[in-house]
């Protein structure tokens, strides 16, 4: 079996940052994060001699029709691509007399576009089926601030004139104080303050406020403990739903399935803020296969996915699984089931498992059915873009690695009444999060196939130095 | 989440056990599954956009089963199991 996914994990291009004009970047430690500050730039007030952009601009084509593609943006940006085919291996800039380099089996061009031409180029991403994404090319300094030179001292005077700032630009919701932006709580993670006033943070790190698309027309199944139909915020909504627990109904008494539900396809104004669901306009989608105890088999699932491809869903996300040893292959029966639902234009997405227990040196291997090469797994980061302590690694190949990551720490969402909401933690958080943006990308691509929808989630992901490609895969999902 | 490892471990030899058996492209759905049937295999469902059959089949069956020509693999089912829903890691 060959992995059906791997192709963009993000080595061959620097960042995929979205919402450039109101997202920046600053050093946490380790980590790069972005803060979204609306309307204000922030990267003035770091280190970084060159924020922004490089001026080049990536652009993600149809990988089965890379030459219209190719020409396609030759025309509207007024520029000539070399094909990476033809140059010496380790090329990393255009050729004389090109502007560009195609990377064949990347299905990715990077390229140089005159000011006047960007917008042209912008264009044809909307107009033309083989032109996927057109990204600016960013600058990425994630170890800027690691220099044996740089002191603690210089880290922590720069982490409290950027704690200073984003006290100036963001006010504190009801009085209450905020914690400090990489601010450590004895025994605790590190934390990143957030304000959720308005959006949940997993929807703020993820770019959801800017995107321009809901999840409109886009079917979306959740398998999972089935859902609350009663919850005021699922009130008057379209959903299509399937009990295949004998003897229970779909009616979610447990949670999970609830919270899940939400985060991928929650409404635009829930009945009491912040929001927290991706895809509002989603056709939600929910196969009841776990129990009112919580468990589920094999066959249950199985007989959800059938349902959820029989109806033409594009997307099935499974916040479920379970732990798989080192060494373990991949199902062969579960591999099948995904390869053909690809074939029938259903993307699934599984939770990667939270078996590890990083701060005690365990890293656990990605879970069943999530090990899949054919299925994408989902890695969890906390509120600091730090991987979280359970989220499982890449630890056995053929499928067994991470693909892409999601919010999965203190994760706002829907839960049965009369509770209404709750924060709770895991990778069958962080999963929804990029099922809810599979759904964004299928309403922007109608036309994309469900083994390009993958591809696409990983290419436009934005990686997470220094965090391994192991934890991350591709990085941190993004809304288009 | 979390799980185990289902119900086979420690099956014993003339014990049914559920199983999830794919069907190799090219071989038709009805024939594997009037073989299987023939085997032994209790069949209880059969997904054919999916190209497969969910069942019941004896633990020491289960080589044969794999063996049938036009079964590209037979597993036995897994369980899945959800923490307690008051544990804030799900």
């Amino acid at each position: 079996m060959q992995p059906r996914f791997r192709l963009l994990a993000g080595g061959a291009c620097s960042s995929l940052g979205r919402g450039d004009a109101a997202k920046r970047s600053v050093t946490i430690g380790a980590k790069e994060v972005g803060i979204a500050v609306p309307g204000q730039p922030f990267g003035s007030a770091g280190p970084d001699p060159e924020p922004g952009t490089t001026g080049r601009f990536l652009v993600l084509l149809d990988q089965d029709d890379l030459s219209s593609g190719t020409i396609a943006v030759e025309r509207a940006a007024d520029v000539r691509i070399a094909d990476m085919a033809d140059l010496p291996a380790g090329t990393t800039k255009a050729p004389k007399g090109a502007d560009g380099i195609l990377f064949p089996e990347l299905g990715v061009a990077v390229v140089d576009v005159a000011p006047g031409a960007r917008a042209g180029l912008q264009a044809v991403a909307m107009e033309n089926s083989a032109v996927h994404v057109v990204e600016a090319e960013r600058y990425v300094h994630a170890t800027a601030l690691l220099a044996p030179s740089m002191g603690q001292s210089y880290l922590e005077g720069y982490r409290d004139a950027v704690n200073a700032l984003v006290n100036n630009l963001i006010p504190a919701s009801n009085g209450r104080a905020e914690r400090m932006v990489g601010e450590r709580v004895p025994g605790e993670r590190a934390v990143l303050s957030w304000d959720e006033s308005q959006l949940a943070w997993g929807l703020q790190a993820i770019g959801v406020p800017e995107s321009a698309f809901s999840g409109r027309g886009v079917k979306v199944a959740i398998l999972d403990t089935g859902i609350d139909l009663g919850h005021p915020d699922f009130a008057g909504r379209d959903i299509t739903s399937q009990s295949f627990i004998p003897g229970q109904d779909v009616q979610d008494v447990l949670g999970h399935g609830t919270h899940v539900a939400g985060t991928a396809c929650g409404r635009r104004q829930p009945t009491v803020l912040p929001r927290y669901g991706v895809a509002y306009n989603a056709d939600l989608f929910v196969g009841k296969v776990l129990s009112n105890s919580g468990s589920g088999t094999d066959g249950q699932i199985i007989a959800g996915i059938n349902w959820a491809i029989t109806n033409g869903c594009r997307v099935v996300s499974m916040s479920l699984g379970a732990p798989v040893d080192v060494g373990t292959p991949p199902s062969t029966v579960f591999e099948n089931v995904a390869q053909r639902a690809l074939a029938k234009g259903t993307l699934i997405i599984a939770a990667a498992g939270n078996e590890s227990s990083r701060s005690q040196g365990k890293i656990s291997p990605v879970g069943h059915p999530a090990n899949c090469p054919s299925i994408m797994a989902v890695a969890a980061i906390d509120e600091a873009f730090g991987i979280a302590d359970f989220s499982c690694g890449s630890r056995n190949p053929n499928g067994g690695e991470v693909n892409i990551a999601g919010p999965g720490v203190n994760v706002h969402s829907s839960w049965p009444m009369p509770t209404q909401y709750r924060r709770i933690m895991g990778t069958s958080m962080a999963t929804p999060h990029v099922s809810g943006v599979a759904a964004l990308l299928a309403e922007a691509k109608p036309d994309i196939s469900a083994a390009d929808l993958a591809r696409l989630l990983e290419s436009t992901a934005k990686p997470l130095p220094p965090l391994p490609v192991s934890d991350v895969g591709a990085g941190l999902v993004q809304a288009p | 989440m979390a799980g185990d490892r289902g119900p086979a471990e420690g099956a014993t030899p003339g014990q049914q056990v559920p199983v999830t058996v794919s069907i190799e492209e090219g071989h038709d759905i009805d024939e594997v599954v009037r073989k299987l049937r023939r085997a032994g295999v209790e069949v209880n469902e059969v997904f054919e956009p999916l190209r497969l059959l969910i069942g019941r089949a004896r633990a020491d069956l289960l080589a044969a089963v794999r063996g049938t020509t036009g079964v590209a693999a037979a597993e036995v089912e897994r369980q899945y199991h959800l923490p307690p829903p008051e544990s804030d890691l799900q």
